[in-house]
């Protein structure tokens, strides 16, 4: 399935704070040799901040999230072309089993055509928001979205609940997880067309509408429970942050020599780990870094419609189909408020798995991890200092000059994020 | 490791302060005691919240004093409750009086991601709930207090590591 | 373009998702929408000088008819560009007409600022008054009604939005607007823009309430975000083109919300036309020739534009230069006696900007501000003077919009090299004065408050004007009521206010006058009583009496002796000796007059010794380094100097 949703760009975030304010400043990577395999304080504590949950944070609006049989279910459904408006694509179709899930695409979307970028699904359950602009607050939302989306799979939420019925196995396990479906005689062919609710949808009754929206929130629940099994693989980074955590000097100095020295500037000179930190190794919230195609002026609105989107949806975390209302999910969510500022602003995308997962950002504008360090450290081919930024002035990102050297090791950091053996080899 | 810094008054964890603050709570006490004994039947004075995490900032005017408690150290990336206690004149504000705190990056031109609700509790206090620091780095923090059509804002620093 | 997408649009990629999806909600494809968004090409300028062109409509004939002020005439454009010589004065009570519409016998209905409705002939002869809302109100903008059926238009007094029958009377009204500044009816939907909320706020009359809340929109520059709506005009009955002032376009909306199109880009210069617009306040659309007419009052003109081929590609400066990328400088500046300091007013970016002053290129050390209604942001922040004394230094801003005055603080040490210290700035209280006015009583009003100049004087006394009510209150530092000027039939609008020893010297540009007010005294000086549109105003230290002229573009002074005005600078252009809509004039201890040349976005400065400087800014592009360059050298030369 097309899911829209998560990230995978890579970014480092050079952050700059008064001077006066400034951290006691980060061990330069000469300093590499004095910090050992292990690190030292507060180095250390930094790195540890960045290891891998355990599993992925409960989800209490989707109370089948964590049942096996409706993961089963969910697995069913991800790989079927039946849920598309044409019967040709499935969320497999763009979240390819075989490359990292991703198709390596970029996806025009609406009037203007503007692109988003096909992001991985591993460790897709641990997000705080999905989609580049956030505009679903859960995922089993998330995974409803692209099903009726007129660039995505263009199907139908009436059409996908004909096929379960249509299709013995789903009907089974569908009825066996949720119980009975709604009764499916004299329904509109669709429900939605581009994008509108449609006539025959909006003549049925409250009650109706209501029941068919159930069995299909259902199915994305499904979905969502198979998607909580997609964890990433564990990477050499992660058996590193073990290795710390443990004082093993051993293991940890098996992790090569310029990944530490890449960790070190991720942590200190190069203040990566303002907006990546965490297990995710992103902040899980949305920002204007400077690509052309961000900002105040861009044609995408990224944060700023994810909001009027996700507070105006019915199916979001505070919604009736939500089986925690008052949770704090969906708090959050109903404490939102459009923001102008948040024009142009996208999600702080995680920083594992980006080996494969090309290209980067949401607009899918880097092709590979070096053009990616140096639109943050040398600021190629961003917008000029607040230039559609905002009106103050103030810039969320400096120039930093790194070495060549330097971004070899930063690459290589990188890349031990990922299970993946790398091909990129430093000379670009 | 929690670094504030009020743009009004001095950190309340200063030797000054804590002293100020026993003198103050010895006189209280005193004063209390006295009370007792007289039998008078006024109502008792102010806490004034002292400890880890607690921050004492002057509005910029000189109106009120500002209580706020901020866990120490503040997490970075999760969800907690900031709440404190205003005083006008050395007593809590009345409950008519309305409190809004909020956060944010300037340097960043950004706020919390998601706003906080601050609700009044008895005896001058306020608590803002789903505070979040989702970046490291320095946060202004603000307090405003509202009374009929006159408002007026303390606020300080917090360094989130 | 390929009509098909219309089907596809993706709302989650614009402003609004309460719009989107479609813009033809039957599905039907609509046979000239392609048309409609190649609209951009600049046909021709026309020049309505002296006079400012004040409202538009397009005649069901083909063509416009064209209201202007100063003088109040009717005239008609065609098409092709061609203006006609003719003109007609307007009835008298319209000298400052708002709005027209065409009537389906060749009439016009009209309405006035100061609240009158009528209708006139094609030769501009009042054929009836219509009676309009009841008491005092403020014409804002006049439309058609849902269906054809009576009018619709809005009050800038009260905020609201009225209905009225085909004879006047109103039907219903609609409140909860901040500066409705726009209306228009599309379909069975009347759309309002408003200035305050930089929004359209669409709602259906038989079964929905206004919600400026939901409106489509916000602050801001890219696609869909508004800057000072302005003037609306329905297309097809199922588009709508929208004056997006501050920014310096046309946008073009479906029906449902959805930002399709836009011209325009920001003029820089006085008078700069083919395509660039300036303050643009309406659009009239001739939906048979294609072409739509803008009208721009700060260059008292009027610009047409038709189709462009759309094999030309749009230049990246319509798409980027916008208001946030573009200082103006506002209306209105202070700087600190016998300090460093300036801060700036800049309504466009609803911003306030603080920068040191005594640098060839004044440096900006920080701003504050945004769009909004929370603490430290404005809506429409208006009048800004420092408050006496200077540690910290303190100054004091009307906030429009929001109907408060806000007062922020500084405690800035000079420490080389100067750098931009975000929150330097510090909010230290505002009051809401909407209900500070009801809470006093002999401030109350009909009328709530709408805040615009303001001075402080002697002991922290601080004279703001309320334009809605034609007076000046005045406060303490704490914000508490201790006064009000007031002055029948002299003082109609407080345009400029300065401080002037224990009084307040206030420039009246409608009432074209210069006053004096001294608590205490009953009645103001009259200093000048015909000096046209007086927009700023200041007391030199010799006792001279500086201001500047709206009307001509000058700076004049009148000596201490009193007597005729001498013209210090004159000329409305870009010459060094020349000012293109000057605002406010502010004058140091030490005598250096400082003039805000809005026109040409610059500031200009006379030194004690008579000798002229100027600094502005420059737009981030096409060439964004410029600005940067001038600070890296100004900072250089600081650290020589020292």
């Amino acid at each position: 399935m097309m899911v829209m949703l998560l990230l995978s760009l890579l970014a480092l975030t050079l952050v700059q704070d008064p001077p006066q304010s400034e951290p006691t400043p980060a061990p330069a990577v000469t300093e590499e040799k004095e910090q050992g395999p292990l690190l030292d304080p507060p180095l250390r504590r930094l790195a540890l901040s960045l290891r891998r949950a355990e599993s992925p944070p409960e989800d209490r609006t989707n109370r089948f999230a964590d049942d096996p049989a409706a993961a089963q279910l969910g697995q069913l459904l991800f790989f079927d072309v039946g849920l598309s408006g044409d019967g040709k694509s499935s969320c497999a179709t763009c979240h390819r089993p075989d490359q990292q899930l991703v198709d390596g695409k970029t996806h025009p979307r609406g009037f203007n055509q503007i692109p988003r970028d096909t992001p991985t699904l591993h460790d897709v359950a641990s997000h705080r928001w999905w989609g580049w602009d956030g505009r679903w607050d859960s995922l089993w939302m998330q995974a409803l979205g692209p099903i009726e989306e007129v660039d995505e799979m263009a199907g139908d939420r009436l059409k996908v609940l004909r096929y379960l019925t249509a299709t013995k196995e789903l009907l089974q396990r569908y009825q066996a997880i949720f119980g009975t479906l709604p009764d499916l005689k004299s329904l509109p062919e669709r429900a939605i067309e581009a994008g509108e609710p449609t006539a025959g949808w909006k003549a049925l009754s409250e009650v109706r509408r209501r029941q068919l929206n159930r069995a299909f929130t259902n199915i994305g629940k499904a979905i969502a429970a198979y998607e909580r099994t997609l964890r990433g693989p564990v990477t050499p980074f992660d058996h590193y942050l073990d290795a710390l955590a443990a004082n093993d000097l051993q293991v940890a100095a098996e992790y090569p020599i310029s990944a530490r020295r890449g960790l070190i500037l991720f942590l200190g000179k190069a203040q990566c780990i303002r907006c990546h930190g965490g297990p995710m190794l992103s902040d899980g919230e949305f920002h204007d870094t400077g690509i052309l195609t961000s900002g105040r002026t861009a044609r995408d609105a990224g944060r700023y419609g994810g909001i009027q989107e996700l507070r105006a949806h019915p199916f979001r975390s505070g919604g009736e189909y939500s089986d925690d209302r008052q949770g704090d999910r969906a708090s959050r969510t109903e404490r939102l408020q459009r923001d102008a500022a948040l024009w142009g602003a996208f999600r702080t995308s995680s920083l594992r798995y980006l080996v494969g997962t090309a290209p980067y950002f949401h607009d899918g504008g880097m092709a590979d991890l070096r053009s990616v360090i140096r639109f943050y450290t040398w600021r190629q081919g961003a917008r000029p200092t607040g230039a559609g930024h905002s009106h103050q002035g103030e810039t969320m990102l400096t120039r930093i000059r790194l070495t060549r050297q330097e971004e070899d090791d930063l690459i290589y950091f990188l890349e031990s994020l990922s299970a993946v053996d790398s091909s990129s080899t430093p000379d670009d | 490791m929690t670094d504030f810094d009020s743009d009004n008054s001095e950190s309340s964890e200063s030797p000054g302060c804590i002293i100020l603050g026993l003198v103050i709570f010895s006189l209280l006490t005193g004063l209390l005691m006295l009370l007792f004994f007289v039998g008078c039947q006024a109502p008792p004075a102010a806490v004034v919240p002292q400890g880890p995490g607690w921050k004492s900032w002057t509005s910029a005017d000189g109106t009120y004093e500002v209580m706020l408690y901020i866990p120490d150290p503040a997490p970075l990336n999760q969800e907690f409750t900031a709440h404190g206690t205003v005083f006008k004149d050395g007593d809590p504000i009345s409950e008519a009086v309305e409190v809004v705190f909020d956060g944010g990056m300037p340097q960043h031109a950004h706020g919390l991601a998601v706003p906080v609700e601050t609700i009044r509790r008895p005896a001058g206090g306020f608590a803002a709930a789903g505070v979040r620091f989702h970046m490291g780095g320095r946060w202004l923090l603000t307090v405003d207090i509202i009374e009929g059509p006159h408002l007026e804002r303390a606020r300080g620093w917090v360094e989130i590591r | 373009m390929n009509l098909l997408w219309i089907l596809f649009l993706w709302p989650g990629l614009n402003a609004n998702p309460s719009a989107p999806a479609t813009v033809a909600p039957t599905g039907e494809l609509v046979s000239d929408l392609e048309t409609h968004l190649t609209i951009g090409f600049p046909l021709v300028s026309r020049s309505l000088a002296p006079a400012l062109p004040a409202a538009i409509c397009a005649l069901e004939s083909g063509g416009f008819a064209l209201l202007t002020q100063r003088p109040a005439r009717l005239r008609f454009l065609s098409s092709a560009g061609a203006l006609k010589e003719e003109s007609w004065p307007l009835p008298d009570l319209f000298a400052s007409p708002r709005g027209i519409q065409q009537l389906r016998r060749g009439h016009f209905i009209i309405i006035d600022r100061a609240g009158h409705v009528g209708e006139i002939d094609r030769q501009g002869k009042l054929v009836r008054m219509l009676p309009g809302p009841e008491g005092r109100w403020q014409a804002g903008a006049l439309s058609r009604a849902p269906r054809g059926v009576g009018w619709l238009v809005t009050d800038l007094l009260h905020g609201k939005l009225h209905h009225l029958d085909p004879d006047g009377n109103v039907q219903q009204s609609w409140s909860g607007f901040i500066e409705p500044t726009g209306v228009c009816s599309v379909g069975d939907h009347i759309w309002v823009s408003d200035r305050g909320w930089h929004r359209l706020i669409r709602f259906d009359p038989r079964s929905q309430q206004p919600d400026p809340q939901q409106g489509i929109g916000d602050h801001g520059a890219a696609p869909g975000l508004l800057a000072s709506p302005m003037g609306l005009c329905a297309v097809e009955d199922q588009f709508l083109w929208v004056s997006d002032r501050d920014n310096h376009r046309v946008q073009f909306f479906s029906g449902r919300g959805f930002s399709m199109h836009q011209f325009g880009i920001h003029s820089m210069l006085p008078r700069e036309a083919l395509g660039r617009l300036h303050y643009p306040t309406a659009v009239a659309y001739d939906e048979q020739a294609a072409v739509a007419a803008v009208i721009e009052p700060s260059e008292r003109r009027v610009q047409l534009f038709g189709v462009r081929d759309p094999e030309v590609p749009v230049a990246a400066a319509e798409l980027w230069q916008r208001v946030d990328l573009v200082s103006h400088y506002g209306r209105f500046w202070a700087i600190q006696p016998g300090g460093r300091l300036l801060v700036v007013s800049e309504p466009d970016s609803e911003r306030v900007s603080l920068l040191v002053r005594d640098l060839e290129i004044p440096f900006e050390l920080d701003d504050v501000g945004g769009p909004g209604a929370a603490p430290a942001r404005f809506r429409t922040p208006m009048g800004v003077d420092f408050l006496p004394g200077n540690d910290p230094s303190r100054w004091v801003v009307a906030d429009r919009g929001n109907q408060r005055l806000q007062m922020f603080q500084v405690a800035w040490k000079q420490q080389p090299p100067l750098r931009r210290e975000p929150a330097l700035v510090q909010l230290v209280r505002s009051v809401d004065m909407a209900l500070l006015v009801q809470q006093h009583s002999s401030w109350q009003s009909s009328v709530p408050p709408r805040l615009a100049a303001l001075a402080c004087g002697e002991g922290g006394i601080i004279a703001v004007a309320d334009d809605a009510n034609q007076r000046i209150l005045l406060l303490d530092r704490k914000f508490r009521p201790v006064g009000q000027f007031e002055a029948a039939g002299l003082l109609q609008e407080a345009t400029a206010i300065s401080a002037d020893g224990s009084g307040f010297l206030v420039a009246d540009a409608i009432g074209g006058s210069l006053l004096r007010f001294e608590q205490g005294q009953p009645q103001p000086e009259v200093i000048d009583g015909d000096c046209r549109m007086p927009v700023g105003v200041d007391r030199h230290p010799d006792g001279s009496i500086w201001y500047t002229n709206g009307a001509n573009h000058s700076l004049l002074r009148i000596p201490p002796e009193g007597g005729e005005a001498e013209t210090i600078l004159a000329g409305g252009g870009t010459g060094e000796r020349q000012l293109f809509r000057p605002r406010a004039v502010r004058i140091d201890e030490d005598g250096s007059v400082w003039v805000l040349d809005h026109g040409n976005h610059r500031g200009v400065v006379i030194d004690q010794n008579g000798a002229l400087r100027h600094f502005g800014s420059e737009p981030y592009l096409p060439d964004g380094g410029v600005r940067m360059r001038q600070l890296k050298l100004q900072q250089q030369k600081l650290q020589e100097q020292r």
